[in-house]
């Protein structure tokens, strides 16, 4: 892999940063963002730091990367509770537009005015540790000049409420348990080059759910030539004994595992990248930092970074 | 900086309301014959159409079970099926093996919906049952990542997967990733494609936009009124040229360029002016190191939406010229297999396939009066030897892909 620099992570948590009063206040002002649900304002607010922060303009040549657990989950609840109770013929189809899986990424082009690259990938907690691998292959092809890479983390009531129901069941001990969720969204810009941090590796494999996802962890450890003394675990948190578990094994013994804090609350695919910039912030400096992260739904990855992600 | 790989297709997995496989949609590409039918999957009372294109879901489980034991299918869905189908069989039909394979397979694989039918299955449990009572695992298998997970145990093949979501452009994106990857040299073989299946949300979706056609599908139609859902998997294996040649894999064509863009115009309709497909055909065209005048066939996103076909249109004749843009065949599949979705693109890159190494031209189906706001040449003879073919792709959100393939007796020259 060819050297990509990622710019200073743009973080938004509206639980911590304010409330919807604050993150409104941080939007752009367009009316294309006026139906817009919760994932796509927090995407658009986080990007317009992370632009605006890096002081770039966008071009023909900016890409946009989005990485979503779930595509758009309460769109769809949404969508398909109002035709319930209004009937077919009543169906709306500005929901029906909200709840496509490309939407965040849909505002996100048309706010910015980006014309270039725009992917989504989704489904899994590896979703934005692939959009960032999917910036990096692009900026090594030399099809854009800048990718504005963004994570969204959402845990819907929905999501909640379905997680709960089912007592997770690679819990170990099957109680109940209580999913606290924590939504946000963060953006960075990555472009060509050394920065004052720099991706060194990014990948996500998927070899089966449970224990056959060791296969997986370990073969994206070896692949990325195992530089860190120290791994972040991003785990499913009503699955984290055995999650934690899987990745142990999947390391090995000579690898410490920093689980982080037990009650940071569930943001899926963005947790990977809270954990990377907190564990920035904790201790700064260059050095390489290494987050690997395991979802409920089989698929693992890695994350890599040299240097302070914070953009110190 | 060494020279680029050349990306060649040796397996293709192929599913649609067709049928299955090359030999049940060769003929029907030639003579325009359609799979529309009457939806039987779901109640359409009260919805504005009610035609869709179904795939043979017994065909599809038996085809399955001669595979796998009955006892581990169970509980997967029509989507989940159509994509371990296409899987199964482009690896098969490349000749590759689990065992025989280097490590992880890259896979690229899209979908719009991933397993949303397990999603309207529990929404049926909400409003039967009440919410405690509806089974939730439903929403949990319905992601893409658990599908994938399902298909790395079933075929005991561990996976590098991404699973690409850029709506009605996805498949073509993930062809179109996977492809780049192997010639700029990071992969030697992997999968690429797309999947998704008919349901009652994505119907009553676009049947609210009135994007769906209460008559035929009619591409290019100065009547056309919109297409219909079709279920559909299109699962290629690319692989690199030096690695396809070292095994003695039979190769089905080339796959020469791509090229992407978004039209940042409107979160559902295409840029009137065609402008956003037109850099994405002028990107890939330069990918592949070709002018506009080698393009001998298209195969148009032609939806039979006012607003689509006659974007396309321009874009087309944007990118290729007027001269070679009216000249070039062109037709649009959605007439016989529906709108697949995140499957188009990679279903409609099958169909490329198939016409250059078959030596044949896809019909316009349904063209009975061509639109003068789409001034092109559409196929309505099967007869040709196509040697370069586009596949254009655009998707809500205004999200463009472009793919060229080529004949391989002639790329080899």
């Amino acid at each position: 892999m060819k050297a990509v620099s990622l710019g200073r992570f743009r973080v938004v948590i509206p639980e911590e940063d304010g409330g919807r009063e604050a993150l409104e206040a941080a939007l752009p002002r367009r009316n294309s963002l006026r139906r817009a649900g919760d994932e796509a304002r927090m995407a658009v607010a986080a990007a317009a730091m992370a632009l605006s922060g890096e002081g770039q303009a966008v071009t023909e040549r900016t890409g946009i990367y989005v990485g979503q657990q779930q595509g758009s989950l309460e769109g769809t609840a949404g969508f398909l509770e109002a035709s319930h109770r209004d009937g077919p013929r009543l169906a709306s189809p500005a929901l029906f537009a909200e709840s496509v899986a490309n939407s965040t990424a849909t505002h996100l082009s048309l706010t910015f005015g980006v014309r270039g690259s725009v992917q989504t990938f989704i489904g899994s907690r590896a979703a934005g540790i692939q959009a960032v691998a999917a910036a990096a292959e692009d900026l090594e092809e030399g099809v854009t000049d800048a990718a504005l890479v963004v994570v969204v983390g959402v845990s819907s009531t929905l999501t909640r409420h379905a997680y709960e129901s089912l007592h997770f069941p690679f819990a170990r001990d099957r109680r109940p348990s209580t999913l606290a969720g924590r939504n946000g969204a963060a953006a960075f810009v990555a472009r060509r080059g050394e920065g004052p941090a720099t991706l060194r590796y990014a990948n996500a494999r998927c070899s089966g759910r449970g224990r056959r996802a060791v296969v997986a962890v370990r073969s994206l450890w070896e692949d990325s030539g195992a530089v860190a003394p120290r791994v972040l675990a991003s785990v499913f948190s009503l699955a984290r004994p055995s999650a934690l578990s899987v990745l142990r094994e999947g390391l090995g013994e000579g690898t410490e595992l920093d689980p982080g804090p037990e009650d940071r609350g569930e943001s899926f695919a963005l947790d990977p990248f809270l954990l990377l910039a907190r564990d920035a912030g904790r201790s700064p400096g260059p050095r390489l930092r290494a987050v690997a992260c395991l979802g409920e739904e089989g698929t693992a990855g890695l994350l890599v970074v040299e240097g302070d992600p914070r953009g110190a | 900086m060494s020279a680029p790989e050349r990306v060649v297709v040796t397996g293709m997995g192929l599913a649609t309301a067709l049928g299955f496989g090359p030999d049940d949609h060769v003929p029907a590409l030639r003579e325009g014959r359609s799979a529309a039918a009457p939806i039987t999957r779901f109640d359409t009372s009260g919805f504005r159409t009610s035609t869709g294109g179904q795939c043979d879901e017994a065909r599809l489980a038996e085809s399955l079970e001669s595979r796998w034991p009955r006892a581990r299918l169970r509980g997967l869905d029509v989507d989940t099926r159509l994509l371990l189908w296409g899987v199964a069989e482009a690896l098969e039909d490349a000749g590759l093996r689990a065992s025989g394979l280097p490590g992880p397979l890259p896979a690229v694989l899209g979908t719009t919906l991933e397993g949303i039918r397990q999603g309207e299955r529990w929404y049926a449990e909400v409003l039967g049952r009440g919410l405690r009572r509806a089974r939730m695992r439903r929403l949990l298998n319905a992601t893409s990542g658990a599908q994938f997970a399902t298909i790395a145990e079933l075929l005991g093949l561990p996976l590098e997967p991404a699973c690409v979501s850029n709506a009605c452009a996805t498949g073509v994106s993930a062809v179109g990733r996977l492809f780049r990857r192997i010639r700029r040299g990071a992969a030697e073989v992997g999968l690429a494609g797309g999947y998704d299946c008919l349901t009652r949300f994505i119907h009553l979706g676009f049947d609210s936009l009135g994007a769906l056609t209460p008559a035929v599908c009619a591409p290019f139609d100065r009547a056309r009124s919109g297409f219909f859902i079709g279920d559909g998997a299109g699962v290629l294996v690319l692989e690199s040229l030096g690695r396809a040649r070292r095994r003695g894999a039979r190769i089905l064509g080339e796959i020469a360029g791509y090229g992407e863009s978004a039209d940042g115009v409107h979160p559902t309709h295409p840029d009137p002016e065609g402008g956003g497909i037109a850099r994405a055909v002028a990107q890939c065209l330069e990918s592949a190191g070709l002018g506009p005048d080698a393009v001998d066939y298209v195969n148009a996103h032609g939806t039979a939406t006012p607003a689509n076909d006659a974007a396309e249109s321009k874009g087309l004749l944007r990118a290729l010229g007027e001269d070679a843009g009216r000249r070039v065949p062109v037709s649009s599949t959605k007439a016989l297999v529906g709108h697949t979705l995140g499957a188009a693109g990679a279903v409609e890159q099958c169909f490329c396939i198939l016409a250059l190494d078959r030596g044949f031209l896809p019909v316009q189906a349904n063209l009975t009066d061509p639109d003068p706001a789409c001034p092109l040449s559409f196929v309505r003879d099967p007869r040709g030897t196509p040697r370069a073919a586009l596949n254009t792709s655009l998707g809500f959100g205004g999200a463009n892909g472009v793919l060229l393939s080529r004949r391989w007796e002639e790329a080899r020259r």
